[in-house]
């Protein structure tokens, strides 16, 4: 049964790209990665100096059919990289690692020192200090 | 078109046609709904098909064996299973429906690349199935739906197809 408005399509394989989101946290940077279908073992993270994230691996095919047998194929499988460049200074020590519905999630503790400022004779914020 | 097309592309065009629906959904069970008569014949209020795959839309799999149509949907960060609806228009035409969350709502994102919201794909499926009885499950980002097959036992009657979105 062939609907009217429907066209025959293959269905194109995508390349096997890695989308990221990267969030400034109050002390921290959080890098949310798609990985699909990927459980722990089937990717590694690595931390680059303090200001590069390099995520590598394999994107597996776990179904129970040959992938011939597929009728529409558009996960694409196999290896996969990517290398984020951070905006600011990272420590790996604090940081922590996620895997949750084929989402990383790796929160990075920002190296960086906050330096007191002062407004005028005043330090921002102590409107209520005396003296 | 002219030149204008020439200057822009085939895709940009394409593109444009597309519709994509970004407004929050409620939560809720997912359900399995007959969305007009079993006849086939295409629902004129039904919303518009999303057609072949984009970056907004999942990317799908699907295969068949003798007893069921298998319909996989690559949807990580899908934050609850209530965000999910599959949809008959007829015994061979099926449309999910998901919404997936935004990322953390505390904290300003620097970058930006993955998707989140409402997305949406039409297909035809290569043999004829039941609107009762399916079952879904949801591991490691992706979602599987197994349709049971109304002509157990007997091989792939058609090819998937993938519904073009009409201007």
């Amino acid at each position: 049964m062939t609907p009217k408005q429907a066209q025959p399509v293959t269905g194109q394989e995508r390349p096997l790209g890695v989308p990221v989101d990267l969030v400034r946290e109050a002390g921290a940077l959080l890098l949310l990665v798609s990985l699909p279908g990927a459980r722990t073992g089937d990717f590694r993270i690595s931390l680059v100096g303090d200001r590069q994230v390099y995520i590598e691996g394999t994107a597996p095919y776990r179904h129970p059919v040959p992938k011939e047998a597929l009728q529409l194929a558009e996960r694409p499988y196999g290896p996969f990289q990517r290398t984020v460049q951070l905006p600011l200074p990272v420590s790996a020590s604090g940081a922590s690692v996620t895997l949750r519905d084929g989402v990383l999630t790796a929160r990075l503790p920002l190296r960086m020192q906050q330096v007191a400022l002062t407004w005028g004779g005043r330090e921002a914020g102590d409107a209520g200090r005396s003296g | 078109m002219g030149w204008v097309g020439e200057l822009l592309g085939s895709e940009f065009w394409s593109d444009l046609g597309e519709t994509v629906r970004s407004a929050a959904r409620p939560s809720g069970t997912p359900n399995l709904v007959v969305a007009s008569d079993p006849s086939g014949t295409p629902d004129p209020e039904a919303p518009p098909a999303a057609g072949p795959a984009s970056p907004r839309t999942p990317p799908l799999e699907i295969y068949v064996t003798p007893a069921e149509v298998v319909l996989s949907a690559i949807l990580p960060g899908l934050a609850s299973p209530g965000h999910v609806d599959v949809y008959l228009a007829g015994p061979a035409e099926a449309t999910l429906e998901a919404f997936v969350e935004p990322g953390p709502l505390q904290g300003h994102y620097l970058m930006r690349e993955r998707f989140s919201g409402l997305c949406h794909r039409t297909v035809t499926l290569p043999a004829p199935v039941l609107p009762d009885g399916a079952q879904v499950q949801y591991a490691d980002g992706v979602l599987e739906v197994r349709f049971r097959r109304s002509d157990p036992g007997a091989g792939p009657v058609g090819i998937a197809l993938l519904h073009i979105a009409h201007e």
